[in-house]
């Protein structure tokens, strides 16, 4: 079990490489840097701007500034922002509180809807209740993220004044808005998941056991089945909460919620390569420790994977 | 109980008091958005809006709120006042920083100098108020004002519009520790404008800067910056050790909130106080809408700037070609919903050296008619037409690249869209990639400042323009004193940019500032460089 | 319990497996409304797109201003309303169509192609072939799909061709994944065997056996992607990555109209509606598919 953690931890390092290698090369054929950008308007002498790109350690080709970088980043420091001079670390802490809330809150939402719904269809299966459940849980997949934030907003806050139309103050009321945008996405993922695995469960034998033991139907679906079903169920769940602490941009700009995502944006329009490259690394490792940790939890719920865990060479992910 | 009963009922009072009191600015405001002519509008509100504040302080008994929220839509990059020139980071800079004078609606008022006087126009003495702390404790006297203007000489970022300033100030020297003297190397009739930008030349400590990288942040105004979080909030607080008038309110928020909708919403929602540039499509809401008022200005000149290299824009006929096809009205009634005034020349509508009478110099005014644009084409290196690509940032002017698109077609110029972001737009300058790039500018003072468009390299030169008659009038203009010879220097200026067409002018947008009728003590500025300092909200 | 059907079909002459195959999924796919109803909405937008041009012209009625008449309400003569410009949007939503499908559908295409074809070198061949792409598949699939997006675009560029190259190369890493695990499950049966002890080429072996054989997931992930290249289209276009005007796309338009979402609702309601119905006809015809194809889900 530790083997497969420290396989896995590994096995981060050349996809982390790999990231930051991307998109070091993405941001350098951008066109325009922070030099070009701090001159604005400027008439500078060649100097100057000579002077400038070696402040910012621009002077370098590409291949001499990323290997800089990553010794740095071996050290496990993430540099300091071109663009604020603050470091990229200290950045990204004072913003992942109001995005890992929002990604929090946006997956129990998600949980909520989709879970039930995903019950229903599988119950019903092939039934017009079946349409219909499976057909509630696509409509939040199928309206694009800010048109369903701004009517939201216009409904929620403006019409009935119940919640807050932006930012985060640390409630729960602050949270609904954005968390029900982003959250209405997911349950796509997490019915369908839901669904499939229920109708695995559904008909298996032991089921049947205890519907002869004459346990209500209530009672063997919520109890029992659900239980078996829930492991794919949370894995998804658990991908889906890695997915919006990584990317949920969309959302944070229309609400102005202080996040990771409006930073990120805002860093790639500003070429602040430094802080590009540092969110990202950040968002890939917390979104594969959080993966680990679920297939770990995984394990520990069910022999049967602990015992693939424990012999088999590599994992795939499906 | 009836000691509930009582507070209730005075409460109620109060009130209703209060209610009478920003009823009475209700009524002028309203009939100020009614208002077509926009400068008008523009130029009346100001006292208006003050004499509101006034009657509103003096209703006994006001509680205010702690803290003031601004929802704004622009990112404020850094907090350092000399690398930026835009009207939404002048907003905290008029807070936290304070230039020798004050300059407010053409009268000028002292600030950290007491006094001045002016030989000649080329020396200026400043006598310094004495006592003064920045926020880090340092005390200010001459050696800052020298560090101040040293610093924007050399440090590279300093803002183009600064550094030109700077450079046309010889040498300041220390008489004692509260008086300097300011050597010009030209006479310039816009100095002490200049010197009251708050923006370019508010007073950095000395001490401060060489203690920390961001010591620019320190200046000596009514508050502190206490939280920079650039793509969500910046927050300053009192300064209780401030010098001057303290203010009432504890603590200013400006919130980013990037969605036009979204900040008004939450201004009619009541989480933020002034909602600085709602939609155009949305003034009419807050008209609507009992509880707020809003502040309207002309603002900057859009252009349509040409890159005079570049083929096929690098000839006059076929840029006039273009200007004659081009309708100012139905781009702001298309792109602006009509919340905008038609720009017929290139300068700023308001200032005294604004002239468009072209007619009485024998030219026409640009409008569209498309038998002189063929004219113009004909007699152009290119007869039958080119294609143009238009550059620009903004969903607005992703619009109105649309409708020149649709406008231009009717002459056979093909437009091409180039969207891009500023980073982008930087480097097609750097590489002197572009054809059209739209653009607007904010001439923020009376005089000269459109001199920076025109002449050769300018600081908002983006064309590439240069023209040895223009600069050698715009010299001249600096240095004349006689009002009416400085008038016909400028008229003869405007017309050869008129007849050379580097920049088309476009239209002047109208810009609004809404507030909830609660907020008081806002200095509204005709050129929409408001002052925050002492705004409160009632409870 | 995948490898038992393919497995017992196969006896069965080549042809006549396919046929039935066919008919037993179309079969299963009927039975399911919700998808057929998706189906039948999907051929209707497949079709209302290929004759967008015969339908309107494009220079006179869908990017012609008329400022005259901008802003104007839904009405007989204007079904969707008018937007700023005086374009009718019911007509713009209507060619908006061609543009949003074509923006989808190339970029999945993309996506198929390249996922595709690694998936099946990396699950063929295996080894040190099927680590390397194997890793350059998580590095892409481990940043967020929407801000790769947002990187690609700001880097490459704003235009359709740029738009739909970084939608595409998002969607590479699914398709390498679907297909690779596909490809394991059936690159060890006998009929596989079989073609390499007849001495059949690597190429014909794969084209012939392998492919054909795990096309179904394939074919599932197509319909949802395209799905979901369409709503990432307009989350681009909000953030201005999106298409180049004056094209008719419906992100663009809904992105437009945004300022407008109080004032003149409709200028986002029928683009967001189009862009619904699309995303929900595709979505339950690649959930029908996805059903019809694996015999598990049925009883």
């Amino acid at each position: 079990m530790w083997r497969y953690c420290l396989r896995r931890i590994l096995q981060l390092i050349p996809i982390i490489i790999g990231v930051s290698f991307l998109i070091y090369f993405l941001m350098d054929i951008a066109p325009g840097d922070i030099v070009l950008l701090k001159m604005g308007d400027n008439n500078m002498t060649a100097e100057q701007i000579e002077a400038l790109y070696e402040q910012y350690g621009l002077n370098q080709p590409l291949p001499v500034r990323y290997l800089k970088y990553m010794g740095r980043l071996l050290q496990g420091d993430l540099g300091i922002s071109q663009a604020t001079g603050e470091p990229v670390m200290d950045m990204f802490m004072a913003r992942i509180g109001s995005t890992a809330r929002l990604a929090i809150a946006s997956v129990l939402v998600s949980i909520i809807i989709s879970i039930p719904l995903g019950i229903i269809s599988a119950v019903h299966d092939g039934t017009v209740i079946d349409n219909v459940a499976s057909f509630g849980t696509l409509l939040g997949l199928s309206i694009p993220n800010f048109w369903l934030g701004l009517v939201l907003i216009i409904v929620f806050s403006l019409k009935l004044g119940w919640l807050p139309s932006n930012g985060d103050d640390g409630t729960i009321k602050s949270l609904i808005l954005p968390a029900i945008t982003i959250g209405t996405s997911l349950t796509a993922a997490l019915g369908r998941t839901t669904r499939s695995s229920m109708l695995d469960v559904i008909h298996q034998d032991y089921l049947r056991t205890v519907r002869a033991k004459g346990a209500s139907e209530k009672i063997v679906i919520w109890k029992h089945a659900l239980k078996n079903a829930m492991i794919p169920i949370l894995t998804v769940a658990g991908e889906q909460f890695a997915g919006v602490l990584g990317g949920s941009a969309l959302t944070e700009t229309v609400f102005a919620w202080p996040g990771t995502g409006r930073l990120l944006i805002d860093s790639i329009n500003g070429r602040d390569v430094t802080t590009v490259t540092g969110l990202l690394i950040l968002k890939t490792l917390i979104g594969s420790v959080i993966i680990l940790i679920v297939d770990l939890l995984y394990a520990a719920v069910d022999p049967r994977v602990r015992a693939r865990f424990a012999n088999s060479g590599r994992r795939k992910k499906k | 109980m009836k000691r509930v009963l009582a507070l209730v009922l005075a409460t109620i009072m109060a009130l209703s008091l209060v209610a009478c009191s920003s009823g009475a600015a209700d009524n002028s405001a309203a009939t100020q958005a009614d208002a077509q002519s926009a400068t008008e509008a523009a130029k009346a509100e100001a006292p208006a809006a003050t004499e509101a504040a006034a009657t509103e302080a003096a209703v006994p008994e006001v509680e205010y709120k702690e803290e003031v929220i601004i929802g704004t839509d622009t990112k404020v990059n850094s907090l350092d006042i000399q690398e930026n020139c835009a009207i939404a980071s002048g907003y905290i800079y008029l807070m936290t920083h304070e230039p020798l004078v004050h300059y407010y609606e053409g009268e000028f008022f002292p600030k950290l100098a007491e006094t001045w006087e002016n030989k000649d126009g080329l020396e200026y003495t400043f006598h310094l108020r004495k006592g003064i702390k920045f926020h880090d404790g340092s005390e200010f006297s001459a050696d800052d004002v020298l560090f101040t203007i040293k610093r924007a000489k050399e440090n590279p970022t300093t803002h183009a519009n600064v550094k030109a300033f700077v450079d046309t100030i010889e040498s300041v020297t220390k008489v004692d520790d509260y008086t300097v003297v300011f050597k010009l190397t030209e006479v310039n009739n816009d100095f002490l404008i200049d010197m009251s930008k708050t923006g370019s030349l508010g007073m950095l400590s000395e001490e401060a800067c060489a203690a920390a990288e961001d010591g620019y942040k320190y200046g000596t105004g009514p508050w502190v910056n206490s939280e920079f979080f650039a793509e969500d909030h910046i927050t300053v607080v009192r300064n209780d050790d401030y010098w001057g008038e303290l203010p009432v309110t504890k603590k200013v928020t400006f919130r980013l909130i990037p969605e036009a909708s979204a900040r008004l919403i939450a201004l009619e929602n009541h989480e933020i106080d002034v909602c600085i540039y709602p939609d155009a499509s949305e003034y009419s809401l807050v008209e609507e809408n009992p509880e707020l008022d809003m502040f309207t200005y002309t603002s900057g000149l859009n252009y349509i700037f040409y890159n005079v290299d570049q083929a096929p824009v690098d000839d006059p006929n076929f840029r006039l070609a273009l200007a004659y096809a081009t309708d100012n009205q139905q781009i702001i009634d298309g792109a602006l919903g009509g919340y905008g005034v038609p720009a017929t020349t290139t300068n700023s509508l308001t200032a005294v050296s604004f002239f468009d009478d072209f007619e009485s110099v024998g030219q026409s005014k640009y409008t569209r008619d498309l038998d002189k644009a063929k004219e113009y084409l004909a007699k152009s290196k290119y007869p039958n037409g080119a294609t143009v690509t238009i550059q620009f940032t903004t969903g607005q002017r992703e619009i109105i690249s649309q409708i020149l698109q649709s406008q231009w077609k009717d002459i056979g110029v093909t437009v091409e869209l180039d969207k891009t972001d500023s980073a982008g737009r930087a480097a097609a300058k750097q590489e002197d990639k572009w054809q059209a790039y739209l653009a607007s500018v904010a001439y923020t003072d009376a005089g000269n400042s459109f001199s920076e468009t025109f002449v050769t390299d300018g600081g908002t030169n983006q064309m590439g323009w240069s023209n040895a008659r223009v600069d050698e009038l715009f010299k001249q203009c600096a240095v004349e004193t006689d009002e009416a010879k400085r008038y016909e220097m400028y008229k003869e200026i405007q017309s050869i940019i008129h007849e050379e067409c580097p920049a088309y002018p476009m239209y002047y947008a109208l810009k609004a500032i809404a507030y909830n009728k609660k907020v008081s003590g806002v200095k509204w500025e005709s050129r929409g460089v408001m002052e925050f300092a002492y705004a409160k909200v009632e409870k | 319990m995948n490898q038992n059907t393919v497995s017992s079909s196969e006896s069965v002459t080549k042809k006549y497996k396919k046929r039935s195959q066919f008919a037993e999924i179309w079969r299963r796919f009927k039975q399911n409304k919700g998808a057929m109803v998706g189906l039948f909405v999907v051929f209707v937008i497949i079709f209302i797109a290929v004759f967008a041009d015969v339908l309107f012209d494009y220079d006179t009625q869908v990017t012609a201003m008329d400022i005259a008449n901008r802003m104007k309400e839904p009405c007989m003569e204007h079904l969707f309303g008018t937007d700023e410009m005086g374009r009718d949007i019911f007509i713009r939503v209507l060619y908006g169509s061609r543009a949003s499908l074509s923006v989808g559908a190339m970029a999945t295409l993309i996506g198929l192609i390249v996922g595709m074809t690694l998936g099946c070198i990396a699950g063929y061949f295996g080894g040190a072939i099927e680590d390397v792409i194997m890793r350059a598949t998580d590095i892409c699939g481990s940043i967020p799909h929407i801000l790769m997006g947002i990187a690609i675009v700001s880097a490459l560029g704003v235009s359709t061709m740029n738009l739909i190259l970084a939608l595409g190369f998002t969607s590479i890493s699914s398709f390498v994944r679907i297909t690779r695990a596909a490809v394991l499950t059936v690159r060890n049966q006998e009929y596989v065997e079989a073609g390499r002890a007849i001495g059949q080429s690597e190429a014909k072996i794969i084209f012939s056996h392998i492919l054909p054989n795990c096309l179904s997931p394939i074919i599932v992930q197509v319909t949802l992607r395209i799905a979901s290249a369409i709503v990432a289209a307009s989350s681009l276009s909000f953030l201005g990555l999106g298409v180049k005007p004056p094209s008719p796309e419906w992100g663009a338009l809904l992105s437009a109209g945004r300022t407008y979402v109080r004032t003149k609702p409709y200028m986002t309601l029928f683009p967001g509606l189009a862009i619904m119905v699309t995303v929900l006809a595709f979505n339950l015809v690649g959930d029908g598919l996805r059903d019809a194809l694996d015999p598990k889900l049925r009883k």
